[in-house]
């Protein structure tokens, strides 16, 4: 696996990403224990996991075209929350 | 860049309300060292009281606005109670999202545990459960002499360092960045250096020490200690460690004066943390547990069935580094990176102040004057009385005044501002006397943040 720094983003956009990986993250633990039982609540599970996640590939599809980072075939970005940097993964 | 690795800063530091779970006072071991000298089997934590406490602090979203959440686990030995864990831990995601609150975007669970029984099913399959939100630290003391010179197995004495080091590799591969709390006490000192080199072979990259707050050193520990460090610090430079190994002792924020009006922050978090016992008991912190005191009663601040007074809670949430030092550690030249705990303190200190044969022997007279309380030397309602008993009565401490106490004194204030303006409408009154200025607070608490 190789990673290579192709840029950075301002700390109020880390934060934005931030708070949606950790949503995500945690809907994804909820989803675990939750079960079709309890429908109101999972019916609630599963309308945020789809806005979650919309929301998510929005914050990236905004920024790439916002940075134009370099990219690669089956390559993918990462962000270092403490240092708001980018990194390009590569197999 | 830094030339070295330094420890981590914690999840959501200064942001983050740590709530404590007391699940059970019971531990496979009894280290000699162990604050807590009122562990036992029984009072262990039921679901009930639990699910209690967690409506209780959940309905009070308003009373708790940090941005993030820890929810810590501690015992005795947490990873007993790991059935009642695993239940509270699926609680509190499912209330925290149906209830929107905004926690369920920002928090942890975390655990210090002895590591025995790391490695069982259910602790395992909790960690799979939550490992996004985990934070997990093993205790290892060093060598297997240092480790075995106090966490030693209760009733057979025998040392754990062989049941908890056969389970660092598995936590190490689950958690890569995990870092190892070491205490020291007299006895240890010599072990110092090997220990800190020994978890670093290990492959642990963050060694955390501390020094017990309890009165147990003896003459010629500090010589000892100071020998100790300089042989650790001459490894860890002759051997490069200092890149990718951390340990704390080697702080570059240690040692340092600090500023008494921009660096005057309270080290201890006790009163921003919150803690719950098995009988469903709210605490400052652990620490003010009654298992966790030697001399006193526990400090209380409320239970899941009444709720938390607030008055109890002021004396710690007001307090700064100024208000509770003495002039030598104020003016102290190393002062930076002085850890203290409250709990200790309030444990420790003295409450006679003296007997007729001998006289007054008060200890800290200044923890009694004005410019040490720490809600009064920033308040100008000069007229306010400054009850000590009432102070006691209400908030447990004698140096900081109830909510209504302050409120009170500002009606008064408001209340002479008023008559002052009103009679100097007819001519000079005490001319002399400044103005009373227009304030918007009745109660100073409120306005901490502008004076922490």
């Amino acid at each position: 696996m190789n990673k290579k720094l192709v840029g950075q983003v301002t700390p109020e956009e880390r934060t934005e990403i931030q708070t949606l990986f950790e949503r995500r993250n945690g809907l994804n633990e909820l989803a675990k224990i939750l079960t079709a039982d309890n429908a109101e609540l999972y019916e609630k599970l599963v309308k945020d996991m789809g806005e979650t996640g919309a929301k998510f590939q929005s914050w990236w599809d905004r920024m790439a075209e916002k940075y134009q980072w370099e990219s690669a075939e089956n390559g993918n970005w990462e962000i270092n929350f403490d240092t708001c940097e980018i990194y390009l993964v590569t197999e | 860049m830094n030339l070295f690795k330094e420890s981590p800063e914690t999840w959501q530091s200064n942001v983050a309300k740590d709530i404590t779970f007391i699940v059970t006072k019971d531990c496979q071991l009894a280290c000699k060292y162990c604050y807590l000298v009122g562990k036992n089997e029984k009072e262990r934590m039921l679901w009930e009281v639990a699910k209690k406490a967690i409506d209780y602090i959940l309905s009070h979203e308003n009373d708790m606005r940090e941005e993030s959440v820890v929810w810590d686990f501690i015992g005795g030995e947490p990873f007993l109670e790991i059935d009642l864990i695993d239940r509270i831990c699926d609680y509190l995601k499912t209330e925290m999202f149906r209830r929107n609150h905004h926690w369920f975007n920002s928090y942890r669970f975390s655990f210090s545990t002895n590591g025995i029984n790391y490695d069982s099913e259910k602790v395992q399959r909790f960690i799979q459960k939550n490992k996004e939100h985990l934070s997990i630290g093993i205790t290892i003391d060093g060598t297997e002499v240092k480790h075995d010179l106090n966490r030693i197995y209760k009733g057979t004495g025998k040392g754990s360092y062989g049941s908890v080091v056969r389970n660092i590799p598995l936590w190490l591969k689950q958690f890569p960045n995990g870092g190892t709390k070491v205490t020291i006490s007299s006895a240890d000192i010599p072990y110092i250096k090997e220990s800190v080199l020994h978890l670093y072979g290990l492959g642990i990259h963050e060694v955390n020490i501390n020094c017990v707050f309890e009165n147990v050193w003896k003459a010629g520990d500090d010589i000892l200690f100071q020998e100790q460090l300089m042989l650790l610090a001459d490894e860890i430079i002759d051997k490069g460690y200092y890149k990718d190994y951390a340990c704390s002792f080697f702080s570059e924020n240690i040692g340092k004066p600090l500023d008494p009006v921009f660096e005057n922050n309270n080290w201890c978090g006790a009163g921003r943390m919150l803690a719950v016992d098995a009988h469903g008991i709210f605490y400052p912190c652990t620490r003010f547990a009654q298992y966790s005191l030697r001399e006193k009663n526990a400090w209380v601040i409320g239970n899941i069935n009444d709720g938390i007074n607030k008055n109890k809670l002021r004396p710690f949430l007001a307090l700064d580094r100024i208000s509770q030092s003495p002039r030598e550690c104020i003016e102290c030249e190393v002062a930076s990176g002085c850890a203290w705990c409250q709990g200790e303190n309030y444990d420790a200190a003295a409450d006679s102040i003296g007997d007729l044969e001998h006289g007054l022997d008060i200890k800290n007279k200044q923890l009694y004057q004005l410019d040490h309380a720490p809600i009064c030397r920033h308040c100008d309602a000069w007229q306010c009385k400054r009850c000590i008993w009432l102070n006691r009565k209400m908030t447990l401490e004698v140096n900081t005044p109830s909510h209504e106490q302050c409120v009170l004194a500002h009606l008064e204030r408001n209340a002479s501002r008023e008559l002052l303006q009103n009679i100097r409408k007819y001519g000079t009154f005490l001319p002399e006397q400044e103005e009373i200025k227009e304030i918007d607070y009745l109660d100073p608490f409120d306005k901490r943040d502008e004076w922490q």
